[in-house]
Parts: C-alpha cells; structure tokens; sequence
C-alpha cells in the first residue's frame, strides 16, 4: 500500500510525525505525575499530536496507521473529557500505543507496509474508550448508501475508500465539538479558550477535508482558520458577524459530514460562507484565502503555519502574559527551515575538505618563505594565507552550529525509560535531568545515545534497591537518578548518579578474576577507584540474573568503547551504600579536532590535544625503573612511561625517545614516549571503517598538511593494553 | 590517472579480434603482473589505477595490508598482493600501481607490479575450472583466460579481500 504513496510527501509526513511520537512519550509520562491544570494541558497536547498524526496518515491513505492512532485518540478524548481515569493501567496501554505508532512509522520509514497493530493493544485502547467492539465497524453499519436530492455520490480512490466511513464519522465529531464550542465565542470570558479549541479543531478539519479531495471545502476550513484566528489575535472590531460566520460555517461543514456519511458531497455554498468568512476579514487575507484554492501547496503550507502557530499558542491560554512569547516564538518558528541532513553532512564534508586545503596552503606558504622571492609578494602571499585562515575557521564554526541540538533529544526519551524499569521492577525511581538544553553536535548526539540509555538503565536496574532494602537502609524508598550535563571549555561533561547501592569493589574483584580479566595478584595491588573501573572491562557484566532491562550481553565496556570512539573518556566512581556516579567528557564535535601531531621512527602519529596535559622531556636521572617498568617523576607524581613505538608493535631498537607527553585518560594519567614533536593541527577525522585496518588502539585517521594519512591514537585504548601488557609481563616474571 | 596510453592501442586490437563474435558475451578485464604471473580482473569493478603514493603503515593489522592512502580525503586500506600471494617483495618499484576496486562496498586498493591492458575477451575464453591454477592461489581464482602464449587468472576479489582471507593469512604467518 506504501509503495502507491509520493515518496516526497511520504517523507515529510515521516519527518513531521516522528516529533509528534517522540513528544508523546515524554508527554505521557509526565502526565502521570501532573494534575488539574497542567494534566489538561498535557491531555490536550497528546491528544492534538494523536490527531495530526492521524489527518496526515488519512490523507497519505495509510490504512493501518489512520485505524490504530482513531483508536488511541478515542481513548485518549474519554481522558480529556474526565470519562475514564488517567491510572498506571491506562498509560502503560497509551505508551505501548506509542510504541505500536513508533514501530509502523519506522516500518514505513524502511519502505514497508506497517505490521496490523497488535489486538491486545487495540483491546485495552478500547476498553479505556469504554466500548465493547470495534467503533469502526459500528460506524461503517450505520452506512445508507442512497443518496438524497442535491448530492453526488463521492468517488475516492479504493485505498481511501475503506477509511471514507470512519473519516466521516470523525468529520461529524467535529461538527459537533465545534457546535458545543462556537456557543462560548460570545462570552467574553471563556472566548480565549475556545478560540485556542476552535483553532485546533479547523487545523485538523483541513486535514480531513483533504482526505475527501475536496478543494472548496478545504478553502472554506482555511478561511475559517483565518478568521478565528484574527479573532484569537484580540481583533475585536467585527466580532458578531464573525462569530455567526464561523457558525454558518460549521453548519455548512455539518451538512457535508451528514452527506458524507451517505457516502456523497454536497455543496452548501461553499463561496456563499467563504465570502461572508472573508468579508470580515480584511482585503489581503481575502485574497491570500483565494490564492489557497487556486494551489494545493499553497493550501499545505498555510495549515503547516497554522499548526505551528496553534502550538505555540495553546500553552499560552492560562496566562496571558506569556502570549507575546509564543508569538515572538511562532515568528522565529517562521524563519527556520527543514534541511535534509545528507545536505549537511556533505557541507561538512566539504568544509572538513576545505580546511585540509587550507592546511596544506598554509604550509606551503611557510615554504615559500624559505625561498627568494621579492619581499612584496611573500608578505602578500602570507596576508592571503592568514586570511583564509580566519574565513576557513568561521566557515567551519557557522557550518557546526547549524549540526547542534539540544541534548533534550536524548533526556527527553528518559522519563519512559525509567518508568518502565520502575513498573517492571517495583522500584520507586524519580528522576532528575538537568542542562536538557545543552548543545552537542549531531554524530555525537547520535553517538551518545546508545551509551547513555546503558548507563541509565544500569543505574535503574542495578544501583537503584528496592523499596524494602532502601528502608531498612535508612534511605528514603523513592530512589533518585539525576542525569546532568553542562558545557565545559570545547568539551561537554554528562554526568549520571543514582543514590543506589554503589559498586561494591569486593563484588566486582572476585567477578573481575572470575572472568579472566585480571589476575589474584593484580587484584590484590589494586586500589578500590581502580577495581571499580574493572566494570568498563570487555565481557565484564556484574548482572546476577539476566534481565530485560540490561544485562543483554553488552556491558559497560560498550560505553567505554563509544566514548572512546568520540574521543571522550568515562569514569565511574562510587560509595558502597550511597550510590554511584559516572560521568562522560566528550568533545562538542567529534569531527574536527585539534591534535598534536608525533613521530615515532619514521612513522607520523596524531594525539587528540584533549587528552595531553603537558608534554615533557624526561631526563635520564628522573626516569626511574619499578619493578621493571620504566616510569617518570612529575612534580610529585609518579607516571608511567608508556613507549609509543613499542605498544604500536614497531620492531625496531628501542631508541631512547626524547619526549613524553603526559596524557590524562579519564583521571589515569602517563607518559607516552615519542621521538618528534611536529606541532599542533586541526585534524579532520576521517573513520577507519574498513574492517581489516581496525584492531590497532586508533580513533581514526586524519590527513596530513602534507596530504598523507596519519593514524589518531586512541589513548586510553593505549592504556588499557598497555596495562594488559604490563600484568601479562608481571606474570611471566612471577612464573 | 588512468590505464597507461600505451594500452589503448592493444585494446583496440583486442576488440578488432573479437568483432566478428559481436553478440556473444563479452568480458572486458584490466590485465596485470605480480611476480611472474598474469592476472585479470573485471574492468567494471575497478574504480582507478595510480601511481605508487605514500602509504602509512597501520600496526596491529594483517600482515598483507600495507596501510592506508588518502584518496581524495577518503581513507581506504591497501593490500600487497605479493604479501597476499606469499612472493617475496619486489626490488624495483618503478611500474607499480595501486588498483582500487569496489568490493561488496568496500573500496580497497592493491598494489600490482605492472599494469599491462584492458583487453575484451569472450566469455567462452574463461575455463571457469582452474585445473591449472595450483595451491592457496586457486581459490582466488574464479577462471583462466587463455590468451595467445599465455594464461591470464581472473581473481575473485570477493574471495581475495574477505576480511575472513585476510585475518587467516596473518595467523598464518
């Protein structure tokens, strides 16, 4: 059925909708927890998002899509109206409606036709709807297929033919909530509610006239939007004769609906109430009302404003104040654009390309200095070359703004995430999310998802106790998961605690020597911050039982292993009894990054400069050996010297490198022995994505001023070998 | 660049000879040497042919591959198909090339010795039975060509360049 849709529009309804589902979630669970005013609210705002969803699959003919988000919307209208209780039961059934929604949409967004949705889920939607049986079966009996004088018989395609009946019956709801709500726009006191509900049910109404294919009737909808919203503006000036005008239209929209329900249209003089619609209005909407009939798109893009603008303006109904806000917003929401990300990432592309460019030009025009040339023409060539420096860096920080979201695309899926641990398992867990308005760029917003869904659900699953345990501990039974994140320099810290149980070092030992992960001696040695960081080791789950929740056979070296792949660094730190508390810095962008650039031998190697502290020459006096293991005193630290040629496998001789850059994975701090500084550049990371050259501690590769590849060195990958490393050699020498 | 000028002439020639099959199913193959063999591989998966250019070594990775390249800010991985084909390295690297080749989506690179032709051949020329072909090499081999005095091998680069191949050849070795 998919397959007969414009792929264009298909597109845009998958765009529009995929907001409306994600905001449902979020929406759902919060209104667990809201009462009176804000429950309403909240009600409203769902049930406005179920129906958008709804008009836009009813016009695109999606069959399966239209039937289900009905239901869910009945059920939801039986809460709105105060009929049915919002309890536990009736959100876990909306939200796995919402999941039913998420998983046709993603099924349409991989081209194809969506699953019929599951019937326990239609059942229960129904049994909060409080019917017995399928409303739309019931609507479809009611069906007299003779038409009366004065009508035609409608013709629609067979794919929207079988959702005619169950979109007139909707069509008729409509008339009748508009009927109910037309009567308070003669009160002074109770117009701007029902202006804002007028609004909202004409921006629905276009969508379903549109699935009729009927342009007059649309046009009429459109001025009638028009005109309450003139209305919801505060003009005041024609306010009787507008009001009757709205009547006279709604009548006239009524007539249709009863008509159509004997399967035919009828015209009720569709000119006759637009004129009267529109003589109320003044001359320029007039004529931008006519525009609309002669285009369709036009049509589309004046409903989409409209939403928008009902959006922004329905929070606004309980405090007058905030209304200029909401305007001011929908102006701002006017002047921003839809991009398709492919476009931006070539941008990025291109820029990421250009600025190599700029690298090699610069270098080149730092050669050319060494060379006779007359003095004009060197200086010139440096003037341009320190310009194009600047444009390029503006160039790259304008084209990385337009890729930052706000990481509340993320916080905002958690709400759910945790009620559903909390449901399954029993637990009380509020939770508290802070700095949700923080910017990253997108492949690290993308990138960071996976990780922190892991972290959140191991602090649900495993820190958080139960209500029992946290008593008897002295602890208040609603355990508390604060998910924080905030901007620090170029890099930005996430940080999730749970006042749980903590990581127990005496637990995750054993397990850790169990596994085969370090040895009786190593663990014996091992300060307790140490042994609790042993949880990011690969293969490594403290989970006593498997549950749904995580345990799935990924652990936290999967965080460890994606933030590593950013170019970030993770740290777990706990108090037995009081909780525990990870936290993730990563670099605001992950595409372009400055780094210094080493040489070992005769090879080039690039260190992300976030990672280095300072870099050092080690004097021969101060490197001393323990127990055979090269380190170097730093101020009053201790840190190992990790040889850089050797851990990357080279053969040669040890030389005696002359530098080492001190580099701080994660609070793990040592010394990475190389023989060249080349100096700092800013990289453009480019994947090693093909699988035969992954396996080595590298991040990615970048390219050089010089135009050849140069390797990113992962450091705490160099670390965690290099400690792997350092206990196998302990071991042979015990053995 | 592309094929060296030189072969454009044999390839004319090539196609004159088979003119008279038009019809028939034709192969167009990008011949090459390593070591002392011929070997072919189709002209539709060979994206371009370069010159030897720095290649950065990558530790920690099979012993065949000899790096990466930067091709036009795309980083992909280069095999030594004399590594691959276990003879030993080559003392003059005047007429080596890098073919790059689409794989299953992967674009990779292999350095040959010399690059020699674009030749059209008929199918019917392609023993698909390498009965010749001995040893590790035949299963990289998808056909033999006989041509004139000599036997030119069609390599599977499927097979070649599997990640699978690549990794035994280095617990191997």
């Amino acid at each position: 059925m998919s397959g007969g849709i414009d792929p264009s529009l298909l597109n845009d309804f998958l765009t529009e909708t995929s907001e409306l589902i994600e905001g449902l979630d979020s929406d759902l669970v919060r209104l667990e927890s809201a009462s009176g005013d804000q429950s309403r609210d909240l009600l409203n705002g769902i049930f406005r998002a179920l129906h958008t969803v709804k008009g836009a699959a009813g016009f695109l003919n999606l069959d399966e899509l239209t039937r289900f988000a009905h239901a869910a919307e009945d059920a939801l209208n039986k809460l709105r109206t105060g009929e049915a209780e919002v309890t536990a039961t009736t959100l876990d059934v909306l939200l796995k409606s919402v999941d039913v929604l998420r998983e046709m949409h993603g099924a349409l967004g991989e081209g194809r036709d969506p699953e019929p949705c599951p019937q326990d889920v239609l059942d229960g939607l129904h049994s909060v709807a409080g019917d017995e049986g399928d409303s739309t079966a019931a609507a479809s009996t009611s069906v007299c297929a003779t038409p009366t004088a004065g009508e035609s018989p409608i013709v629609l395609s067979p794919a929207k033919d079988g959702l005619l009946d169950l979109m007139a019956s909707d069509l008729g709801e409509t008339v009748e909530q508009a009927r109910r709500i037309t009567a308070g726009l003669s009160d002074t006191g109770a117009r701007a509610a029902s202006l804002a509900q007028m609004e909202e049910l004409l921006s629905g109404l276009v969508r379903t006239l549109e699935f009729f294919e009927l342009p007059e009737a649309v046009a009429t909808a459109v001025a009638a939007s028009e005109a309450v919203s003139r209305l919801a503006d505060g003009d005041e000036t024609s306010l009787t004769p507008m009001v009757a005008a709205i009547a006279q239209a709604w009548d006239a929209f009524g007539r249709l609906a009863e008509a159509l329900t004997r399967r035919s249209v009828v015209d009720p003089g569709w000119a006759r109430v637009r004129a009267r619609l529109v003589s109320s209005c003044d001359e320029d909407v007039a004529s931008e009302a006519d525009a609309c009939v002669a285009d369709r798109g036009v049509v589309e893009s004046v409903v989409a404003s409209q939403d928008e603008a009902t959006g922004a303006r329905a929070p606004a109904k309980s405090a007058s104040s905030k209304e200029t806000a909401a305007k001011e917003d929908a102006g701002i929401a006017g002047q921003t654009i839809r991009v398709e990300v492919g476009r931006l990432e070539s941008l990025m592309n291109l820029v990421g390309q250009l600025v190599l460019t700029k690298n090699r030009f610069l270098a080149l025009s730092r050669r050319l200095r060494e060379h006779e040339l007359p003095a004009q023409l060197n200086s010139d060539t440096l003037a341009a070359a320190g310009e194009l420096d600047r444009i390029t860096g503006q160039l790259q920080m304008g084209v990385m703004r337009t890729r930052m979201q706000p990481l509340s695309k993320l916080f905002d899926r958690y709400p759910r995430v945790i009620r559903d641990i909390a449901r399954s398992t029993g637990k009380q867990i509020r939770l508290e999310i802070t700095g949700r308005e923080t910017e990253v760029d997108k492949s690290v917003l993308e990138l960071l998802g996976d990780p922190l869904v892991h972290m959140l659900r191991n602090s649900a699953d495993h820190g958080i106790e139960t209500g029992a345990t946290r008593r008897a501990a002295g602890k208040p039974e609603e355990g508390t998961i604060h998910v924080e994140a905030e901007h620090c320099g170029s890099h930005v810290r996430v940080i999730v605690r749970d006042d749980g149980k903590g990581i127990d070092p005496r637990v995750i030992g054993p397990k850790a020597v169990e596994k085969g992960i370090i040895t009786e001696a190593e663990l014996a040695s091992m300060p307790d911050d140490q042994i609790i960081q042993l949880i990011f080791a690969p293969g490594f789950s403290t989970a006593e039982k498997i549950t749904d929740l995580s345990g799935r056979g990924v652990g936290m070296d999967v965080v460890r292993t994606s933030v590593a792949r950013m170019g970030g660094a993770v740290n777990v730190s706990s108090v037995v009894g009081q909780g525990s508390r990870v936290e993730i810095i990563i670099p605001l962008t992950v595409a372009i990054m400055p780094a210094m650039v080493v040489g070992v031998q005769r090879h080039f190697f690039c260190i992300p400069l976030q990672t280095i502290v300072e870099i050092v020459r080690p004097q021969q006096d101060v490197s001393h050996s323990l127990v055979g293991q090269a380190v170097m005193k730093l101020r009053d630290e201790v840190l190992p010297l990790i040889d850089l040629g050797h851990t990357l496998g080279d053969s040669d001789a040890p030389s005696q490198r002359r530098f080492a850059v001190v580099i701080d994975a994660a609070g793990r701090r040592a010394g990475l022995l190389v023989d060249k500084l080349v100096g700092q550049q800013e990289i453009v990371i480019r994947p090693l994505d093909d699988e035969c050259v992954q396996g080595g501690p590298f991040a990615g590769a970048t390219i050089r001023e010089e135009g050849d590849v140069s390797l990113i060195v992962d450091v705490s990958e160099v670390l965690r070998r290099w400690q792997a490393g350092a206990a196998s050699t302990q071991d042979r020498r015990v053995a | 660049m592309s094929v060296p000028a030189s072969t454009t002439e044999q390839t004319a020639i090539a196609s004159d000879d088979h003119r008279a099959n038009e019809g028939s199913d034709q192969l167009q193959l990008v011949t090459f040497e390593v070591g002392a063999e011929h070997f072919a591989v189709d002209i539709l998966t060979v994206q371009e042919i370069n010159r030897m250019m720095q290649i950065t070594r990558v530790p920690h990775s099979p012993d065949s591959l000899e790096g990466v390249i930067n091709l036009r800010g795309r980083i992909i991985p280069v095999i030594d198909l004399r590594k691959r084909f276990g003879i030993a390295p080559s003392q003059d690297a005047e007429e080596s090339r890098i073919v790059v080749v689409e794989v299953h989506k992967r674009t990779l690179g292999f350095i040959v010795d010399r690059v020699n032709e674009v030749l059209r051949v008929d199918t019917a020329v392609v023993d698909p039975t390498p009965a010749l072909a001995k040893g590790v090499e035949s299963d990289f081999v998808r056909g033999v060509a006989k041509l004139d005095a000599r036997l030119v091998m069609l390599l599977d680069l499927d097979r070649l360049f599997s990640v699978a191949a690549i990794e035994d050849l280095a617990a191997v070795a």
